[in-house]
């Protein structure tokens, strides 16, 4: 299955608080918090998502097609409160791939310019 | 199997009044994410209470409420502009509606500028002491510390079971194990400081020499404003015999400068990369400048000076040594994703290993821990903030209280105003909305007004010096700060703001549009308690001041075992490469003293290391023992060291209670070994038996070569006590000991005279240039300043309390002024008639004076319940009393009882000069 790209197009380029979102549920269905921190982990402390912003960005998410709320739990026997968990659909796959894709090139471009770093292995 | 949830006491009522907060959130939105919100706040109180406790929970509550305001208003603003989004018109409208109420509510104002000033000053009083407070809490202990990744890092400490010793620095061998075995760490650096002259094409300057290990800027993750850094190459790795050979001629090392030192004494000239300079005579190459203001922080009772001058690479090979040299601070960097926890457990493993393969280890009953960076630094400043937080939480509640009684009051004068409004058609919603707008417009106004005072008073609270607080140097008002400010200004609003809009707005048309209608007996009972409220908060504050004055008092009167009035003291620290023959040191300092002793005006002088009260105590310690030393005994026993002059004793004012003093034939080399013990330790070695003539086993470094000798020495002297670190604590047994074993340790010169001191500075400055123009240039400074210093945090917490509970205690004698002579004047007509019945003068008075006693009453039982309850909070800021003195909190009572009464004696007054015929005409 894939979106087409009208999909798409309407949501991108993401926000950097969507992309995030999307970001750390690559893994698997997830609550709330957990993807705050998770956030909050990934960018060193630099975004700092409280309840209110998360949650009105996943509803937008979840409007956009990208997130949807699942009854599936990573490990069911590791929590036992009824949390809400989210997961993320294809189209959301699609669209942090692309985001990711368009990034990468900004990177390269800057690069190419010599305004940052080109990281040497090792 | 089910996880348990951690235990995080507080959570059920902070999610229970979460919940009521979320009615901030439209109901649309709240119904289907509601659940949802509380449960992150469940998720994150739990996490925060785990990791920081009650600061944590602190942060959550002010992240969290701040957050449901923003976002809730967010939803409800978004909301009706969705619903009715597309009809602009009416959108315009509720814009035009509030402009419209700013306006009226600024007419308002023009119309009686009194009251806006009072209510504006008030609120600029509490929200600007709050703003000052937090802007101190936000810098010590909130913002990170300055290097990458600061939450990163922890600061790894040996424990001594056996002896109590806790923040113990490590052994270089200790270090090299903690590299190669603890997986938590990306990276472990040691560290220590020294005091050292530097030397070059200049005057001879003292300095503070960091002395580190190659990856310490990389741990820390701090890079250098100019050159590089240090490289692992940069590690002599000398043997340390030769590094204390006085013949060896050293390599040359490598020298990072602080960016003080490059300003001061190479005035930013970048090009000194690369010369050459001498620290304590060893040649150095200069690499780098540390960027300004570039410290390493350590908890103040750590090894190290705050303020380190040069940055050096430690020269001796970390892998000799034994254990119990220990001299390190260790910082490491945790993995990412490794939690302190995970790093801890690790270590407690590590610390088995250690006490299983050393006897050193084993014989202390040695442990490890790891704690966070911030919190080790600030923690012990937490209480002192905490309570200067609490007090000026209360300050901003009064003022609050105080403010709504206003607008009560104000809201009964407008009743007809408001009816007539209602009776036109203007909606309940509306005229509360006019209300509301009206108090977040005062609010505003205060903060604003508030935000200068903190501004004023942030400069008022440093030029206080609390010496004790880390950090001080960096605090400002910033983003979080301005936020802060804000919220506490809409937090204020709310509180002040709702009661008297939803009281004003249901009003009886009827009995409002009549003539004279008397007050709702309502309005009566909520401006009664708000008073009670104000008067138990004004008096929890007055007996927390009051419990600081006894303590300051108490302090004062401690007898430390000296008596530093006319004393001046002056550290000479001798360049360690120039006199390293034993006595060559103790001779050059027996010849200043001499020299000093000629000075007119001068009484006695000698010197001793460390200073009392001039910090650095805590590392003047060794072991001792009174039998053939045994190993348990050896490490059982530690007292504190203080190499010192001939004359001390009469220097500092110390009584010698058995024996003598030293004498100079105690400081030649190869004299007999002696010592003079203090009091504390006669009862701990000798249960209080004369031991004057007794022999005592202790060590002394041996010359030439790294490491300690034991010897025997024997017992010539007994004195009184002092009180070295803390005037607070008593301290440890003492051991003073003739400088002649110590001969490289810095001396404290402590030179009693009775002339004016400051006659004497450029004197003395003189005999030590004399001595050796290569002696690092110090001043003498009078001995009292370092006792000063020593009281500045209680002092410190003091004045604060004591000004906010002033505040506190004038703010709420107003309102029960306001609230005593508002319900005289409402009262007029029935004073006329009771007196108009005969009721004399001082009945009437009894009368008036009776309400307003019988508030105080109730507000200072609830002031001494909440005090009472409150005391253990503020226990470790007192000294010599409990927190529930008595005298304290009776005193202060009677006190608050006084304030009040005059605050009733006036209305009282007032109330018997109705004139019965007059007050019953007007009906």
């Amino acid at each position: 299955m894939s979106a087409t790209s009208d999909e798409l197009g309407a949501v991108l380029p993401l926000k950097p608080n969507d992309y995030h979102i999307l970001f750390a549920l690559l893994d698997g269905e997830r609550h709330g918090y957990w993807i705050a921190k998770e956030i909050r982990r990934q960018t060193v402390g630099q975004i700092h998502l409280e309840a209110g912003n998360l949650h009105r960005t996943i509803q937008k998410l979840i409007r956009q097609g990208l997130v949807e709320p699942t009854e599936k739990r990573p490990a069911p026997e590791s929590d036992d409160e009824r949390r809400r968990y989210y997961t993320i659909t294809p189209l959301g796959r699609q669209a942090v791939a692309a985001d990711a894709a368009r990034m990468k090139d900004l990177v390269e471009a800057a690069q190419a310019r010599n305004i940052i770093a080109v990281r040497k292995p090792g | 199997m089910t996880k348990q949830a951690p235990h995080a006491p507080g959570l059920r009522w902070s999610e229970r009044i979460y919940r009521m907060l979320l009615m901030v959130y439209p109901v649309w939105y709240r119904r289907p994410h509601g659940a949802d919100l509380a449960e992150f706040f469940r998720d994150r109180y739990r996490e925060e209470y785990a990791r920081k406790g009650w600061w944590g929970v602190v942060g959550v509550w002010a992240r969290s409420a701040l957050d449901v305001v923003v976002s809730g208003l967010g939803e409800r603003w978004r909301g009706r502009a969705r619903t009715r989004g597309a009809d602009h018109v009416l959108k315009e409208n509720r814009v035009e509606t509030l402009l419209q109420d700013i306006r009226y509510t600024f007419r308002g104002f023009r119309r009686r500028p009194g009251f806006a000033a009072v209510v504006v000053v008030t609120l600029a009083l509490g929200i600007g002491a709050n703003t000052a407070i937090f802007t101190v809490v936000n810098s010590v202990l909130l913002r990170p510390l300055p290097y990458r990744d600061a939450q990163q890092l922890m600061l790894v400490w040996g424990r001594m079971s056996s002896t109590d010793v806790t923040k113990a620095p490590w052994s270089g061998p200790d270090l090299l194990d903690f590299r190669e075995r603890a997986d938590a760490f990306d990276g472990l650096a040691g560290a220590f400081g020294i005091n050292s002259t530097l030397t070059g094409d200049f005057e001879p300057e003292p300095v503070t020499m960091g002395m580190v290990t190659a990856n310490f800027f990389d741990v820390l993750g701090v890079d250098p404003i100019l050159g590089r850094g240090f490289a692992l190459s940069d590690e002599l790795n000398l043997d340390p015999q030769v590094f204390f050979d006085p013949n060896a001629t050293l390599p040359p090392g490598v020298t990072m400068l602080s960016h003080e030192v490059w300003e001061r004494r190479f005035g930013a000239d970048s090009a000194i990369i690369g010369t050459s300079v001498q620290v304590n005579g060893q040649g150095m190459t200069i690499v780098g400048v540390a960027p300004e203001g570039f410290r390493f922080f350590l908890p103040a009772d750590a090894a190290m000076p705050a303020v380190v001058d040069v940055w050096v690479v430690i020269p001796m090979d970390q892998s000799q040594g034994t254990r119990d040299q220990q001299g390190l601070a260790i910082v490491g960097r945790l993995e990412p994703g490794v939690e302190p926890v995970q790093a801890q457990t690790e270590m407690d493993a590590i610390a088995a290993q250690f006490r299983s393969e050393n006897q050193f280890h084993a014989n202390v009953g040695m442990e490890i821990d790891v704690v966070p960076m911030l919190r080790d630094v600030v923690g012990h400043v937490e209480p002192v903030l905490f309570a200067l937080l609490g007090a000026v939480g209360f300050v901003l509640l009064i003022a609050c209280a105080n403010v709504a009684n206003l607008l009560l009051i104000r809201a009964q004068a407008r009743q007809r105003e408001i009816a007539i409004r209602a009776a036109l058609g203007g909606g309940r919603g509306r005229i509360v909305r006019q209300m509301l707008t009206e108090s977040g417009v005062l609010a505003l106004l205060g903060g604003g007004v508030g935000l200068f005072l903190a501004y004023a008073g942030i400069d008022l609270l440093i030029a206080l010096k609390p010496e004790n607080l880390p950090r001080i140097e960096s605090v400002g008002i910033d983003g979080v700060v301005l936020v802060f400010v804000l919220g506490l200004s809409v937090l204020a609003a709310m509180l002040f703001g709702t009661l008297p809009a939803l009281q004003s707005s249901r009003p009886d048309l009827n009995s409002s549009l009549k003539e004279r209608a008397q007050g709702v007996s309502g309005h009566h009972r909520v401006r009664n308690a708000l008073v009670v409220t104000e008067i138990a908060f004004s008096l929890i504050l007055l007996i927390g001041s009051g419990l600081m004055v006894r303590s300051f008092a108490e302090l004062q009167r401690v007898e430390p075992g000296f008596d530093s009035e006319g004393v001046l003291t002056l550290n000479v620290g001798l360049p360690f490469f120039k006199y390293n023959t034993p006595g060559s040191s103790t001779d050059l300092h027996l010849q200043i003293a001499r020299e000093i002793k000629t000075l007119p005006g001068v009484d006695a002088v000698s010197a001793v290391t460390p200073l009392p009260l001039g910090g650095g105590g805590q590392f003047w310690f060794g072991p001792y023992a009174l039998h053939e030393a045994n190993d348990e005994e050896w490490s059982r026993n530690e007292s504190d060291y203080r190499p010192s002059l001939p004359g001390l004793f009469e220097a500092l004012g110390t009584r010698v209670l058995a024996g003598r003093g030293f004498t100079e034939a105690d400081s030649r080399v190869g004299a007999r070994s002696v010592v003079v013990v203090d009091e504390k330790m006669v009862e701990t070695a000798w249960s209080g038996e004369n031991p004057v003539g007794e022999r005592v086993m202790i060590v002394r470094p041996s010359f030439g070569e790294a490491g300690f000798e034991r010897y025997w020495a024997e017992v010539v002297g007994v004195v009184e006590h002092v009180r070295y670190d803390d005037v607070r604590f008593d301290g440890r047994e003492t051991i003073y000991i003739p400088h002649s074993e110590w001969g490289w340790a810095d001396l404290n010169y402590v030179v009693r005279a009775s002339v004016d001191l400051t006659t004497l500075i450029e004197p003395i400055r003189q005999v030590v240039r004399n001595a050796d123009p290569d002696i690092p240039a110090a001043t003498p400074v009078p001995f009292n300043s370092f006792v000063d210093e020593a009281l500045a945090p209680t002092r410190f917490a003091l004045v604060l309390i004591a000004v906010f509970s002033g505040v506190a205690l004038v703010l709420s004698s107003v309102g029960l002024y306001g609230v005593v002579s508002y319900s005289v004047r409402q009262r007029t007509q029935e004073l006329a008639v009771r007196m108009a019945f005969g009721a004399g003068r001082d009945g009437i008075i009894r009368m008036v004076l009776r309400q307003g006693l019988v508030l105080t009453g109730i507000g200072a039982g609830v002031g001494i319940a909440g005090s009472l309850l409150l005391s253990r909070a503020v226990s470790t800021l007192l000294f010599g009393i409990t927190p529930v003195d008595p005298v304290t909190y009776g005193t202060l009572t009677v006190m608050l009882g006084v304030v009040a009464m005059g605050a009733c004696v006036v209305p009282a007054v007032r109330a018997t000069r109705v004139e019965p015929v007059e007050a019953l005409k007007a009906e």
